[in-house]
Formats: structure tokens, C-alpha cells, sequence
């Protein structure tokens, strides 16, 4: 037994603060091999920070984390995954629009080889003992939210842990998928792991946990053998549910009231559904203040975003005794719904705006007449908002970025007082908010009440609830489990509500899931989303393109017209090669112009004599100028973190600038053996068109079946899971922009053949063209997709174009306007193939702004601090 | 700068009444925020620009000198003024060179370069550049594809559009009409009539967009679309708006350019591509979308006209000046990235040790 003694996880006095706010405070838990120890406590107890400091995610501020008895130096996820503690995170850290294979081949790097080849059979094999309803083939996006969290934490197991750590690992599983959890769990714990168990469900907990630490407010409340709470005990369950919520709070709370029988009813929703929730019947007076109560992620969120029209929910909803077609967000206005997000950062808050702007935005004729606004007059509105809500500024000009997370909500909800409508809809009314302003905040709420207003509440604090509701329904599973009125508005018995509910799937998560597996299985939909398609679509385009003006022209399919072809192609498919490994990792270079037109001056100074010798110490030369190209871009965007168009249109005129300070006109010769060996055949085939197919061919096997092929499409897809699983994102990404200027390079040499002589614009056509060749092959800004054959394809399709053009009596410019509809028309069609998507990601491709994500978990408090902290009045992040 | 007021209630707004000094102290602060940090450095940057040239290249102040760089100004400024409506949305607009050639283009072409036809020509450069607009604003609002790649494509387009539809002689003499060529040249004392058009167009973009529902709308649309939406604001129909209008300025200013320069070619717009995201970083703007100043955007044109005058004068070549443009775009966005990122390090430290400061006993006063 003294094997199951040693101690595989050792926290030790760790503390951890967000700008201010104390996540932990000296906070230590031991793990011993063999045992699940659970870590309870409620939301925003400081669980998650917790994991993150101790799977390297998080560097604390103070305190030491030991794995296996070896400390943890650097936080990195990938240290500590080399010393043995692996991670399945509750919103995981699988890359969805990749097979369950290649997510468990990712997770190898820098830990351990599971067979690089035959991915799928050894994933297979890999994967057989855990028994998991899917196969290793299919699609992370098409499995439901329970089979994800399966594969999570069996690609966890998967690596023999010594230290597992299960985040939540049960909230999206139904009872036969908890049982198999169960099972995971105990044939890893033969094995020896230590296994740190998250979670909020105590049941849970009693049949697997031989040690339970509770933590609340960030500190650790204590630490608990099984001897010391028995599973038959409830008294005991009790005892640990009072730990988890603390002493009471001593906030004063405004009075309730009570309502009157005759009290209108405002909202009356009859069977409403919508995504993760339903049916459920909600009914709420003028004047009363209902609370939605439950674990984070059982519905509430979205039963609350659809009543606002920011998703769409089925079912009847009548505000003030009329139907309400609740479609859009101004639509919930108009019907007299206001919203006030929880989410500051991401939907309330104009951080950029003044607290005068952001109190005020919502208001119309008060301001001014025929549109006007007037600053007297939004002054005088402003401060008397401010004043009734005590908010604290040092100017009505301050931005709402400078103000503590307290004022900011204040400013928010200034905006509901300042225009009030019968229905009030708060979600989350003081997140991140500091005591004394909560007081005033629930004193605002309150008094519009008493003004009229019926008014919902969904927070993940049961005190809150308790203090500030008249009536409180708890949600679990989409449905509402339990409906609290008078003096059964308590914290314990909300708590109790949702802690010991029976766990079977309700009929919309079944509806969910049918859903899901239906979608994933239409064949017109997986024939969407199948890389090939756009191929096979520009190879139809290319034929048609070919046979007609085959028709039209006799020279076209002489073997001299289609060899220039081939040689007239050569840049562009090497610069749009380039393009495509920036494309691949969600990069995005314009700069590729320059770089060509640098180049090819270059060459004229350096690839100037026929000498083999020299010759291939200017080439060398030229390929050196295109990956400090390369360096430089990556440096500005990924290091400098400058937003990637930008910073690539600065390059692009530096690089040209360059370019004519070397050439400020045409000179220079450019020779080397190289023109006529590629206008050579060997048999009909030119050799241009050889090296192309050649490294087009060698790229696409890279790119789909090897391991680091596989690492960079990872970090263009989901730079977030990427860098869970351990993956080195940032080298990734710097590496692509030098592949992409060493290809530009390439491409530069080529087209300095064709034109001979060191001109300083003779790249520029290129950089459109580029991009078209690689979305044509199916690429996408957002990153991860496209296909170098493809790209191939397209590359030729455009050079065809070129040459087909004058010899069907077209005039030149045609070509101009049908690169620029086909590169149009390509990102559409990538578009609307690409909403088949199942993750439900709409990814705006705008840089850094916020996405109206729909079903995707709430953001911690601590990543959204952390956003605050992070340049205020630029939104340019990613 | 560095140090911000507290936070306390005593720094209220001041009621009505009060002593005058401490309404000019508020009304003080009220304008450090109002005109931060980031719009600021544009005025500095101008005026290092003019002492440069007071002592290397005292020419640039010879009246006709003068004259051309507030031409060249004026024609950045409302173009510059577009690319800040579209990059207030967290766009890019890659099409202003093919637009501002399109237009001056469509000028010379449909007037024949006669006087006569002179307005029609300019009604109808101005409508197809409103549906080039259009189009951009549709495909990047509502079919929500990158901004940059449409506005590059279409780009393309209308460069080939324009070679088929005008050709590159545009009209059997290539000249524009001669009022049109005369208006644009024409003076008030050492003042280009250019340098009034644009100052003209700042002046109502920046009231509309400061003292109108309308424009306070726009604003928040581009400072956060999701929040913006939320509270009921009509976001698509504003970023369609922002592209139409701002395809409009580039129109205008080609025309103008075109009648300054009279012979226009395929080349009239290309250095605008560059200039205008310069002027708009210089002036400010947060290229993620946000609030920017657009009075700033007049003063970061004119250092970029003081620029590249100075340049001239001096003998450097092309080269130099395409340097310059893009040191400058990095030195203007890294001002606004790394700026911000040390700003809010210090206040986080200031805060740090104010709540420090406020333990001690009696050791701080507001």
C-alpha cells in the first residue's frame, strides 16, 4: 500500500490576482496515486484557476506546483504534460473540425509516440480499451457534447498519467455515459494515476472521491478523508454543501416588497424551447424580480438569450398580454424587452466610449430634437442616472475602460433606468462587480420594480438570487427542476435544487443529439464540407475553360503555347504555395508582392553571370532576403502582435521601397542556365509543370499525413485548443510566415527568368492572385483549410485564364475583372459550404471582434479580466 | 497624462453654481479624455514635420509649395476620410486607388472633355462609385465575407471594368474639362480651393458623427457590434452605410485629383492605398474598429503632405518615400498597440500604489 501514498500532485501556497481581483489566495491540495481527490465548490470558487495553475495553463504569483515530486518550472501545458499530468478540460481541448484520429495523434507532441503512419488504426487501438461509442474516423464536430467529453478525457488516459486532472468531466453526460466515465476512471486509477476530480455534483463525488477538498472565494476551506463523510450520511452532504457556500453574507438586500394577487402578469412564456432548454413555462408580474438559478450549463444562458431574441427559441411568448415575435434583438425592444448582458466586455460595454455615451446610447427623441444629440442635455440625463445609481467617474468624457468593473455595470444599466420598457432581462447583473457597488446595483433593480417593471434575473450566485428574487426558478438539464417562492428563496435550497437532481436526458437534449447525428450523416452536407469539392469544382472550371478555347484558337493546344503555360505559372503557383502555409495556420501575408518585386531586383544584382558557382551563391542570396522577410512579418504580427493585414500592408510599401532604392528603374540582367532547362521536356510533359505537380505532391502528403502536417492545420484551426494540447502555436505560426516569403522568394527567382531584367513592380500583380489560387483550392481566412493540390489548380486555372484570354480576342483586362468575381465568388462558396459546420462557431473573420458565439461556453471570469487588461482601445487581439 | 484622478465621488460632475475655477478644472478634465493621448501625437508629429522643414528645407513654404501640399492634403483628406468610416468598423478598404481612377476616369470619358457635360459626368462617376459601395458593404455586412479580400477583388474588378468600359485614353484628348482643371487649380491667397473641399467634408463627417443619434449609432457599431446589436442598433444597415459613403469620398477626391492634375492616368490613385490606412493609423484609430478622431485625420494628411514635399525637396527618390509611408504605418499602429499595452500597465501600477498610498494613515489627499 505505500505505493498508493506517494504524493503525484503537490500544490503548495499558491495564490493568484486579475488585476486587482484575488482568484486564490495560498491555496494548496495534495494528490496521491491511486485515489480521486475532488475539488468541490461553486461557481467561480476558483476551481478552474486552480487547474490551470497546476497543468501549466497559469503562472501563479507565488507558491510551487510539484508533479511527481519534480516542480514545475515554466507554465507551460506542455512542461507539465512531460511530467506526467495530463488535462481534460470541461469545454475541451479538442480541435472539432478535426477526426477523433488526428485529435488523438496532436496530442503526442513532446510527450509520447503513439505511431505517426497508420493513424487511424492505431488511434483505433489506442482507443479500443476505453470502449467509446464512436469511431476514431469520424468527426469531433459531429459527435454529441457527451461522446467530445468521452474522447477528452480518454486522449488524457490515453498517456498513462501519473496526475489526471477531470474538469467537470460529467456536465454534458447523460447516466449511462457517467457509468462509463466511472469505469475509465477505475481501471486508470489501477494504473496509479492520481486523479483530481472537479466537480459540483456531490453524488458523484460520494461514489468515487477517497478525499474531498472544498473551496470557496478562493481559499481552501479544508480537506476531507472518506472516513469523515460517509455516503449514507446526509447530515454529512449537508455539512459539505454548507462549507461550499460559506458563513452568510451580510449584504443588505433591499426589502422585498411582496406582489399583489392583481399585479398584471408581463411575460407569460408557454412551452418555450429553444437551444439546450425547454420546454418550460415562465411567468413573471409587473414588479416582481424572478431569479433562473442552476449549475453553470444547463440552460439558463440560452432560455435567457432567447426571450431577448439573440437566439431563437420556439414556443409562445406574450410581454403585457400580446404575442411577441422576439426574431432579433431590436424586435425584443420594440416589444418591450431590454437585455442587459452579463458579458461586459464582449455585449455591454463600449469600452472605447465614454460613461456619458455608453449610459446614454440607447436614448432617442430625449437627447434632441431631429436626431441631434445635444450635450447639455445628455449631460443632464447622464448625471442623473449616475447620481440615483451613485456611479463614481472622474469625468462623463472618461472611457468606460478606465472604470472599475462595478461603475461599468452601473453605466450599463443605466441605460435600462434611463429608457425603462415592462420587461427587464438581466443576466449575470454583478459579475465582477465589488460589494458596495452590488448594493447599489440590486437598489436599482429593486426600485425599478417597485416602478413597474417585472424583471429576470440569471446569475450563478444563489445568495444573489436569494437576496435580490421574489421567486426563483432553478434550471438543470434545460428544464426547470424546481420553482422557489417567498420564504423558500434560500441559497441552501437552490443549491440543494441542483446539486441532488436525478440526472436522465431531457427530451431536447435527445432532439439535440438525433439532430446532430443526422446532420453529420447527410451526404450532401459531408459532401460540402469534403476538401475536394472546391477542387473538383475549379478542375470543371479549368477543362471547360481549356476545350473552349481550344475551339476558339488553333494554337492553344500546339505543345509550345501550352508549355509557356507551364513556365507562366511558375511564380504564381510558388508565391500562392507560400500563401497557402500562411493561410493554413490562420496567417495571412499581402506583403508576397513585394517580396517577388525585392527579389527579382536582388537577382539582378546577384544572378548575373552564367558560373555555376556564383549563380548559386546569388540564388542562395535571394532565398537568405525572403526569409528575413518572412522573420520580419512573423516578428511584427505574432511577437509585436500587430494585426496581420496591417502589419503586411506596412511591409509590403517597406519592402517595395527597398526595392526601388536598389532598381529606382528597370536594369540589371538576370541569367542563369535555369531559363532553358525549364522550357526543356522530357517526353510532352514541360519540366516546369514536373516540379510543380512534384511539390504540390509533396506538400499535400505533408500537410495530410504527417504529424506536423497535421500540428500547423491544428493551430490555424483552434489556436486556443492547440496550445491546451501543448502544441507550440507561436513557433507554428512565425514558421509559416518564412515558408510563405521563402516561397515568395522562390517565386521572385522564377518570374526574374522570365522578365530578365531587375524591375521594382514586377511582383505587385501577384498578391491578389495569390490569395485567389489558394481560396479557389479551398482555403479560408480562418485558417486550417485549403489543399496545395488545390491551390496547384487554381494557380493554373488563373495562368490559363492569362493565356486564353487574348487568344479568344477577349480584351486583357477581363482577366482583371475575373480573378477579382472568381475570388469573390470562391470565399461564398467556402462560405456557405463552411456553415454546414457543426461546432456552431459563427467565426466572424474580422480581426479581434467579438463573435455573437451561440451555443459556446461562457468565458471565465478570469479570461475576461485578463481581456481587460489587454490594450483597451484596440481591438486587434487575435 | 500619466496620472489619472482618483476615482472618488468628490470628482462628480459640478453642479451649476460652483466657483469658476473648479468648472474650468472640470471642463479641463473633460477635455484630456475627450482628446487622448493617441489623438494627440498626430499634432506633434505635424509640427516636428514643419520645424524640419522651417530649418532643412525652408522651401517648402514658398507659396506655390504651399499651395500643392494643400492640394495634396485636401484630395488624402477626403479620401482618408473614407478609409476612416470604413476602419471605424473594423474594415479595411483596399479598393481606394481603384475607385478615386475609376472616378476621374468616368470624368474625362463621359464629359468627352467638354464643359458642357462636365455635371452629368460627375453624377454618374459618383453613383457607380456609391454602388462599387454598395457592393462592398453587402458582401462584407451581410454575406459577413473578410473585408480585405473583397475590397482587394474588387479592386481587381473595377480595374479591368475600367480598361474595357474607358480604355486608358478615356477620351480622344485624355484632358478634363477645362472648368473642372481650372476649379481644381484655383486658389484663395496661398490656399488650395482643395484644401476648403476637404476641410469641408471633415467638418460634416466629424458632426455627424459626434452630434447625431445617427452617427453616436454608427460609432458604437464599430466599437462593438455584438453590444451594438444587443441594445437594438440596426449594425448591418450601418456597415453597408459606412462602405457606400465612404466609396463616395474616394470618388469626390479622384475627380478633384484629376482635375488637379488634368491629364489624369491609370496611375492617379496609387499612392492612396497606402496613405490613407497611414493618415488613419496617425490620426489614431484603433484598427480593430472604435471611436477616432476625425479632425486628426485633416492634421495626420497634412504631415503626410509636409512629408512628402520634404522628400521631394530634398532629392530623395520614390524608394525613400514608400519607406517612409510604411515605417510610418508600423510607427502609427505600434503606437496604438504597445502604447495602450504600457498605458495600462502604469494605471494598473499607479492603481496599485494609490491603494497602497490610501492604507497609510492621512498620507494621501484628493
Amino acid at each position: 500500500m505505500s505505493a498508493s501514498d506517494e504524493v503525484a500532485l503537490d500544490l503548495e501556497g499558491v495564490s493568484k490576482t486579475f488585476l486587482g481581483v484575488r482568484a486564490l489566495t495560498d491555496a494548496g491540495i495534495v494528490c496521491r496515486r491511486g485515489e480521486v481527490h475532488a475539488l468541490v465548490g461553486e461557481n467561480g470558487a476558483g476551481k478552474s484557476t486552480l487547474i490551470k495553475v497546476a497543468s501549466g495553463a497559469l503562472l501563479p504569483d507565488s507558491g510551487t506546483v510539484h508533479i511527481g515530486g519534480v516542480r514545475l518550472e515554466h507554465a507551460s501545458p506542455v512542461t507539465a504534460r512531460r511530467l506526467g499530468l495530463l488535462t481534460a478540460y470541461q469545454d475541451t481541448s479538442l480541435v472539432t473540425s478535426m477526426t477523433v484520429a488526428e485529435n488523438m495523434v496532436l496530442s503526442e507532441y513532446g510527450v509520447r509516440r503513439m505511431g505517426i503512419r497508420l493513424r487511424r488504426e492505431s488511434a483505433a487501438k489506442i482507443l479500443a480499451p476505453f470502449d467509446l461509442p464512436f469511431g476514431p474516423g469520424e468527426l469531433v464536430s459531429s459527435l454529441s457534447p457527451a461522446s467530445r467529453q468521452l474522447l477528452e478525457v480518454a486522449r488524457a488516459m490515453a498517456h498513462h498519467p501519473k496526475v489526471l486532472l477531470l474538469d467537470e468531466p460529467t456536465a454534458a453526460l447523460d447516466a449511462e455515459n457517467i457509468q462509463r466515465l466511472e469505469a475509465l476512471i477505475a481501471s486508470s486509477l489501477d494504473e496509479g494515476a492520481a486523479i483530481l476530480y472537479i466537480s459540483h455534483r456531490l453524488d458523484e463525488v460520494q461514489r468515487i472521491a477517497a478525499r474531498l477538498t472544498v473551496i470557496r472565494d478562493g481559499k481552501i476551506q479544508g480537506t476531507y478523508g472518506r472516513g469523515e463523510w460517509s455516503t449514507d450520511d446526509s447530515t454529512a452532504v449537508d455539512d459539505i454543501v454548507a462549507l461550499m457556500v460559506g458563513a452568510r453574507t451580510d449584504l443588505a438586500f433591499p426589502a422585498k416588497p411582496g406582489i399583489p394577487d392583481d399585479a398584471p402578469e408581463v411575460l407569460r412564456a408557454t412551452e418555450f424551447r429553444g437551444p439546450r432548454f425547454g420546454p418550460v413555462n415562465l411567468h413573471v408580474k409587473a414588479g416582481e424580480i424572478v431569479g433562473i438559478a442552476g449549475a453553470d450549463g444547463n440552460g439558463q444562458r440560452q432560455l435567457v438569450r432567447s426571450l431577448v431574441g439573440l437566439l431563437h427559441g420556439a414556443g409562445e411568448v406574450e410581454v403585457a398580454g400580446k404575442i411577441a415575435d422576439i426574431h432579433s434583438p431590436a424586435a425584443a425592444i420594440a416589444n418591450g424587452i431590454t437585455f442587459v448582458s452579463g458579458d461586459r466586455v464582449a455585449e455591454s460595454a463600449f469600452r472605447d466610449l465614454s460613461v456619458m455615451e455608453n449610459s446614454t446610447i440607447s436614448l432617442g427623441q430625449e437627447l434632441g430634437p431631429v436626431g441631434l444629440v445635444m450635450r447639455t442635455r445628455q449631460r443632464r440625463l447622464f448625471r442623473d442616472a449616475a447620481t440615483s445609481l451613485s456611479t463614481v467617474f472622474a469625468s462623463p468624457d472618461q472611457p468606460m475602460a478606465q472604470l472599475s468593473g462595478g461603475n461599468q455595470q452601473k453605466a450599463v444599466l443605466s441605460r435600462a433606468i434611463l429608457r425603462p420598457t415592462p420587461l427587464l432581462v438581466v443576466d449575470e447583473p454583478t459579475q465582477g462587480v465589488d460589494a458596495r457597488a452590488r448594493l447599489e446595483i440590486y437598489r436599482a433593480l429593486r426600485r425599478q420594480a417597485d416602478d413597474g417593471a417585472a424583471i429576470i434575473v440569471n446569475s450563478s450566485e444563489s445568495s444573489e438570487l436569494e437576496g435580490l428574487c421574489d421567486r426563483v426558478y432553478v434550471f438543470s438539464r434545460g428544464t426547470v427542476v424546481k420553482e422557489l417562492t417567498g420564504d423558500g428563496v434560500h441559497e441552501s435550497a437552490i443549491v440543494d435544487a441542483f446539486v441532488n437532481v436525478k440526472r436522465e436526458p431531457t427530451s431536447s437534449e435527445i432532439a439535440a443529439e438525433q439532430e446532430t447525428s443526422f446532420a453529420a450523416s447527410h451526404p450532401i452536407r459531408r459532401m460540402a464540407r469534403s476538401p475536394w469539392t472546391p477542387m473538383l469544382f475549379v478542375v470543371l472550371l479549368t477543362l471547360l475553360l481549356a476545350v473552349y478555347t481550344a475551339t476558339r484558337s488553333d494554337v492553344f493546344f500546339g505543345s509550345s503555347n501550352l508549355s509557356s503555360l507551364f513556365v507562366l505559372m511558375l511564380p504564381l503557383a510558388a508565391v500562392a504555395f507560400g500563401q497557402q502555409f500562411a493561410l493554413l495556420t490562420a496567417g495571412f501575408d499581402i506583403s508576397v508582392g513585394s517580396a517577388m518585386s525585392l527579389v527579382v531586383v536582388v537577382a539582378s544584382f546577384w544572378v548575373t553571370s552564367d558560373g555555376f558557382g556564383s549563380v548559386l551563391i546569388g540564388i542562395i542570396g535571394c532565398l537568405f532576403v525572403g526569409v528575413t522577410i518572412g522573420l520580419l512579418n512573423g516578428f511584427i504580427v505574432r511577437v509585436i502582435g500587430i494585426n496581420a493585414i496591417v502589419a503586411t500592408i506596412a511591409t509590403f510599401g517597406m519592402i517595395h521601397g527597398v526595392a526601388i532604392l536598389l532598381r529606382p528603374a528597370p536594369d540589371g540582367a538576370v541569367s542563369f542556365g535555369l531559363t532553358e532547362t525549364l522550357n526543356t521536356q522530357i517526353g510532352f510533359m514541360p519540366i516546369a509543370l514536373i516540379v510543380i505537380v512534384g511539390f504540390a505532391i509533396a506538400a499535400e502528403i505533408w500537410m495530410r499525413a504527417t504529424t506536423s502536417g497535421l500540428r500547423w492545420r491544428a493551430a490555424g484551426l483552434d489556436e486556443e485548443a492547440s496550445r491546451r494540447t501543448g502544441l507550440p502555436v507561436q513557433r507554428i505560426k512565425i514558421s509559416a510566415y518564412v515558408m510563405c516569403s521563402l516561397l515568395a522568394a522562390v517565386a521572385g527567382l522564377l518570374l526574374a527568368v522570365q522578365v530578365g531584367v531587375g524591375d521594382n513592380n514586377v511582383g505587385a500583380g501577384f498578391a491578389l492572385p495569390s490569395f485567389t489560387a489558394c481560396f479557389l483550392g479551398g482555403a479560408a481566412l480562418t485558417g486550417g483549410r485549403g489543399s496545395f493540390i488545390g491551390v496547384m489548380i487554381g494557380a493554373l486555372f488563373l495562368s490559363l485564364l492569362t493565356n486564353a484570354v487574348p487568344l479568344v480576342d477577349l480584351p486583357v483586362a477581363t482577366i482583371q475583372v475575373a480573378t477579382g468575381v472568381l475570388t469573390i465568388v470562391a470565399v461564398i462558396a467556402y462560405a456557405y459550404s463552411g456553415k454546414g459546420n457543426l461546432d456552431g462557431r459563427r467565426k466572424r473573420p474580422r480581426p479581434g471582434g467579438p463573435q455573437a458565439g451561440t451555443a459556446e461556453p461562457r468565458e471565465s471570469l478570469e479570461a475576461r479580466i485578463k481581456s481587460q487588461q489587454s490594450p483597451a482601445d484596440i481591438g486587434q487581439g487575435a | 497624462m500619466s496620472t489619472l484622478p482618483l476615482q472618488d465621488p468628490s470628482s462628480l460632475p459640478i453642479p451649476d453654481g460652483q466657483p469658476s475655477t473648479k468648472r474650468q478644472a472640470a471642463f479641463l478634465r473633460d477635455a484630456v479624455y475627450r482628446f487622448p493621448a493617441r489623438y494627440r501625437v498626430v499634432w506633434l508629429a505635424l509640427v516636428f514635420i514643419i520645424i524640419l522643414c522651417l530649418v532643412a528645407a525652408p522651401a517648402a513654404f514658398h507659396t506655390d509649395s504651399i499651395r500643392f501640399i494643400l492640394a495634396i492634403a485636401g484630395v488624402l483628406a477626403i479620401a482618408s476620410t473614407g478609409q476612416l468610416l470604413v476602419v471605424m468598423l473594423g474594415g479595411i478598404d483596399l479598393s481606394v486607388p481603384a475607385i478615386m481612377t475609376f472616378a476621374g476616369a468616368i470624368v474625362v470619358h463621359q464629359s468627352e472633355s467638354q464643359n458642357g457635360k462636365l455635371v452629368e459626368a460627375i453624377v454618374v462617376a459618383i453613383v457607380i462609385a456609391l454602388v462599387i459601395g454598395l457592393v462592398n458593404g453587402l458582401l462584407v455586412a451581410v454575406v459577413k465575407l473578410n473585408a480585405l479580400i473583397v475590397t482587394l477583388a474588387m479592386a481587381g474588378v473595377v480595374f479591368g471594368v475600367s480598361l474595357l468600359w474607358v480604355g486608358s485614353n478615356y477620351s480622344s484628348t485624355g484632358t478634363v474639362p477645362e472648368t473642372l482643371g481650372d476649379f481644381a487649380n484655383s486658389n484663395l491667397g496661398p490656399i488650395s480651393i482643395i484644401a476648403f473641399i476637404g476641410i469641408g467634408v471633415i467638418v460634416i463627417i466629424a458632426l455627424l458623427l459626434r452630434s447625431t443619434r445617427t452617427g453616436r449609432s454608427y460609432v458604437a457599431s464599430g466599437t462593438n457590434p455584438a453590444a451594438a446589436r444587443v441594445i437594438g442598433i440596426r449594425v448591418i444597415a450601418y456597415e453597408v452605410g459606412g462602405y457606400v459613403a465612404a466609396a463616395g469620398l474616394y470618388a469626390i477626391a479622384g475627380i478633384l485629383l484629376a482635375g488637379l492634375l488634368r491629364n489624369p492616368n491609370e496611375t492617379l490613385g496609387a499612392p492612396y492605398q497606402l496613405q490613407t490606412i497611414i493618415a488613419v493609423a496617425l490620426a489614431g484609430a484603433a484598427l480593430g474598429g472604435g471611436p477616432a478622431s476625425v479632425v486628426g485625420t485633416w492634421v495626420a494628411c497634412l504631415f503626410l503632405g509636409f512629408v512628402t514635399q520634404f522628400l521631394t525637396l530634398k532629392g530623395y527618390s520614390g524608394g525613400v518615400s514608400e519607406l517612409v509611408n510604411g515605417a510610418l504605418l508600423l510607427i502609427a499602429v505600434m503606437l496604438v498597440t504597445v502604447g495602450s499595452r504600457v498605458r495600462s500597465a502604469v494605471r494598473f501600477l499607479h492603481r496599485r500604489t494609490n491603494a497602497a498610498s490610501r492604507e497609510a494613515p492621512s498620507a494621501s489627499s484628493p
